[in-house]
């Protein structure tokens, strides 16, 4: 399944698809992220902006309505103040006119200021130049000395006071007055703020120093009571601001106390450690603050499972000395851009799933052909291939198509026709080697019919004991052997090996196996009768045919053999007390080779119970795998250990020796082989 | 040198050859001819039996397609020979000496030489015991 070429195809679509998805959400999916981010922090930093603008607004109006009543306030003082030295250079002129002493007009100017009542907090004043008070719109205060009285800036009030009309003609002196109006207001915050602010102008006739005085304390009030109302403002707005969903804006001051509370739900902000930095969180806040840039802090929010992550863009409003907080849920930040993601990948997954399904159906195209082709190679084997026409229409409409699956279609057609072709010859050949096989057949039998094929063949005789064998290589064979009596006492045997094997030597060897017939009617000397068989068979014999010939003739009575050995193999001579010899002499070449050759005739004699053992040499050279002959060493010590068996299981014993040592190799050779034993049973003399 | 006939490369032998091991598959036999002036000398090598005769022969043909004056055939490397292989001596020797040429074999192995006595070719063919001789004979 996972090796199959669809599989393959829908996988590297599959992974194509993947990859080329994956990159591209994964690629944009940052920039998204980071733009969607981006947004809301600028969210976040814009309620931030917003509220500092608001509070800085208000300030700068507060800052100026303090302006105003303070201007106000000096002017009035300084309209007091002219209105005093003005009484006081009044009464200096009547002492001018004579009609005041001096001293009268600076009592005149002294009663002025005990009895003015300027209303409010206003207070006047007149002293010497070294600060006794000498009069004073509060009587209790008339006899202060207020050399020792500090300015604000540290100098004594009556040195202040003389270095700026120097310099002025008036001064404007702040001073705290708190330790004498403490007991006189009797207000709440009176010991806290008994700043004043004074207007002195010299009287020099009266050698007087004119100052009026007002308690700067209730303008600060003024200005706390409208941060306060503005602080109340913020906090009902800043409740009301969401920054994303649940985050929010609030306010702390320089000591880190709430202006404006945080959100209900991240009350505890307030107390709590940044679990990280082990800082308590307005700590961490307030340092965020401290750069140019406010920077965008994160920290994390103890919660009630598990800390949750917050970041905040913290301001601070220098004037104010307020933290300006704005802190969201890092959660919420990345929320629409996590949304987002998602809602890309199920897109990514849907559109996936379709293209899979396509890649699917195209890998299935793909490999439809392939798989009709494998059906058609299936059974392409089913096929009768005698017939001319086949299963090849089914791939006609394959075979059309210019893809490479058209030509793989293509090709199998072709291969298809050559089957057919190849068949139709193969049958031919078939029936022309079954005819050829079958003609070979009856040679066969024609031959063998040609052998004597009776054993044993003499068996109303008791002298003779003969057993003969001939195993052809292929169907027919070049090998021969016969035996007849040609007389009542003379027994002819004859074995042969024509050259080469085969169907030409089988010709060659019927027409021997006739001749020796034949030339054994006519002569009665063996070596006379190959002349003749070698004549007859060397005349005309253009492909030089050539048979080893063996014929011996025993006279039954005495044992004698006369034989003629045309070089046929050396038959073995086996003697009843053990020796097995080689009956080496041979009488001329083998027959049809050449024409005129005269043949020695040879003879031997046996004696009672001796086997003469005459063989091709099929026997003897008859090979195993490894091209090892048997030989006539082998045979030798097989037949003497044989020895005064009967002629039968001798020929078998040596052929099963034979067969043993080739061990299953093909034959090479003809394999003949003939035993004769002669038995003397004439009396005893 | 030995032609050889190289079965194809994914020719398995004991997997597709069912029966018959002996086939061969690759010549055993090899024939060269050196030519001097008019005398021929051939070689062979391996074995001449039924299956490498008709090659023996045709590679003699050969050498008669231009006829040498004296033809010596050196038998040094021959292992051995059947009755086929004599068969086309026979056929050689008969051309030779109707055409009148002189053939020699020389450097016959004794088993080869022991084929040729026992099958009484000896008696036939012009043998001699070393090349050098042959050749002596065939000049003088």
């Amino acid at each position: 399944m996972f090796r199959s070429l669809r599989f393959q195809l829908f996988a590297g679509l599959m992974v194509i698809l993947l990859g080329a998805g994956l990159t591209i959400t994964i690629s944009t999916r940052e920039q998204m992220r980071e733009a969607l981010i981006g947004a809301e922090t600028r969210a976040a930093r814009n309620v931030l902006g917003q509220i500092e603008l608001q509070v800085s607004n208000r300030y700068r109006e507060l800052l100026a309505e303090k302006l105003r009543i303070v201007n106000e306030r000096r002017d009035a003082l300084e309209h007091m103040g002219a209105v005093t030295v003005a009484a006081a250079e009044a009464h200096d002129r009547l002492s001018d006119r004579g009609q005041a002493s001096r001293a009268e007009a600076r009592a005149l100017t002294l009663d002025f200021v005990n009895a003015v009542s300027p209303g409010g907090s206003v207070q006047a004043l007149a002293m010497t130049r070294e600060g006794r008070v000498l009069a004073h719109s509060d009587g209790s205060q008339k006899g202060r000395d207020l050399s020792a009285q500090p300015d604000i800036k540290g100098r004594p009030l009556p040195v202040a006071v003389q270095e700026d009309i120097a310099i002025h003609g008036h001064a404007y002196i702040l001073f705290d007055d708190s330790a004498v109006d403490a007991g006189e207001d009797g207000e709440d915050d009176g010991a806290r703020d008994g700043r004043r602010f004074a207007y002195f102008r010299e009287v020099p006739e009266l050698d007087l120093i004119i100052g009026v005085s007002d308690r700067i304390g209730d303008v600060e009030r003024y200005v706390e009571t409208g941060v306060a109302a503005t602080v109340e403002v913020l906090a009902e707005t800043l409740a009301q601001v969401r920054v994303v969903d649940t985050g929010f804006v609030f306010i702390l001051d320089d000591e880190l106390n709430a202006v404006t509370p945080p959100a209900d739900w991240a009350a505890p902000l307030m107390r709590e450690r940044d679990p990280v930095s082990g800082t308590p969180i307005p700590e961490l806040l307030a340092a965020a603050a401290r750069g140019d840039d406010p920077a965008t802090l994160r920290y994390a929010l103890p919660g009630a499972q598990a800390p949750i992550e917050m970041q905040a863009y913290v301001s601070y409003f220098r004037p104010l000395g307020w933290y300006v907080v704005s802190t969201v849920p890092s959660a919420e930040v990345n929320r629409p851009a996590n949304a987002l993601t998602r809602q890309q990948g199920v897109i990514f997954a849907m559109v996936l799933g379709v293209a899979l399904m396509l890649a699917w159906l195209f890998a299935l195209k793909l490999t439809g052909p392939l798989q009709r082709l494998t059906g058609y190679a299936r059974q392409l084997p089913g096929q009768d291939f005698t017939r001319s026409d086949g299963a090849q229409g089914a791939l006609d409409r394959l075979a059309d198509t210019r893809s490479e699956v058209g030509g793989l279609a293509r090709a199998f057609r072709f291969m298809e026709g050559e089957l057919r072709e190849n068949i139709r010859v193969l049958l031919d050949t078939t029936r022309d080697k079954e005819r050829i096989e079958s003609e070979l057949n009856i040679a066969r039998d024609i031959q063998r019919g040609l052998l004597p094929k009776i054993f044993p063949p003499f068996p109303d005789n008791p002298q003779i004991d003969l057993h003969a064998s001939l195993t052809p290589a292929r169907h027919v064979g070049g090998d021969l052997f016969d035996f007849y009596f040609l007389d009542d006492h003379r027994l002819l045997f004859a074995v042969g090996d024509v050259a080469d094997k085969g169907v030409p030597s089988a010709l060659f060897m019927a027409i021997t196996k006739t001749l020796v017939k034949s030339a054994s009617g006519q002569e009665t000397d063996p070596a006379l009768m190959m002349r003749r068989v070698n004549e007859a068979l060397s005349a005309d014999n253009p492909r030089a045919m050539f048979v080893t010939l063996f014929i011996g003739i025993l006279d039954i009575r005495s044992g004698e053999v006369d034989y003629v050995n045309a070089g046929q193999n050396p038959p073995i001579l086996l003697s009843t007390d053990g020796h097995a010899d080689l009956v080496r002499p041979i009488s001329g070449p083998p027959a049809g080779v050449m024409e005129g050759v005269v043949y020695d005739r040879l003879k031997l004699r046996l004696a009672s119970g001796d086997n003469l053992v005459v063989y091709t040499d099929g026997v003897t050279e008859a090979m195993n795998d490894d091209n090892a002959e048997y030989g006539t060493g082998r045979l030798l010590a097989l037949l003497q250990r044989l020895r005064g068996q009967r002629a039968t299981r001798l020929v078998d014993g040596v052929l099963e020796d034979v067969r043993r040592h080739s061990d299953g190799a093909l034959q090479s050779d003809d394999l003949t082989l003939l035993c004769l034993t002669w038995h003397d049973t004439s009396p005893r003399e | 040198m030995p032609k050889r006939t190289a079965a194809p490369a994914n020719f398995n032998i004991d997997r597709d050859i069912p029966v018959g091991k002996a086939i061969l598959l690759v010549d055993n036999l090899g024939v060269t001819q050196e030519r001097d002036g008019t005398l021929a000398v051939v070689c062979v090598r391996g074995r001449i039996d039924s299956a490498t005769s008709v090659q023996f022969e045709a590679e003699l043909d050969i050498v008669f397609a231009d006829p040498p004056d004296a033809l010596i055939i050196d038998l040094t490397d021959l292992n051995y020979m059947s009755s086929a292989g004599l068969r086309v001596l026979l056929v050689v020797a008969k051309r030779a000496r109707a055409e009148e040429r002189p053939l020699i074999l020389c450097n016959l192995a004794p088993g080869i030489r022991e084929v040729f006595d026992i099958s009484g070719f000896s008696t036939i063919f012009e043998i001699a015991a070393t090349r050098a001789e042959a050749e002596a004979r065939v000049r003088g």
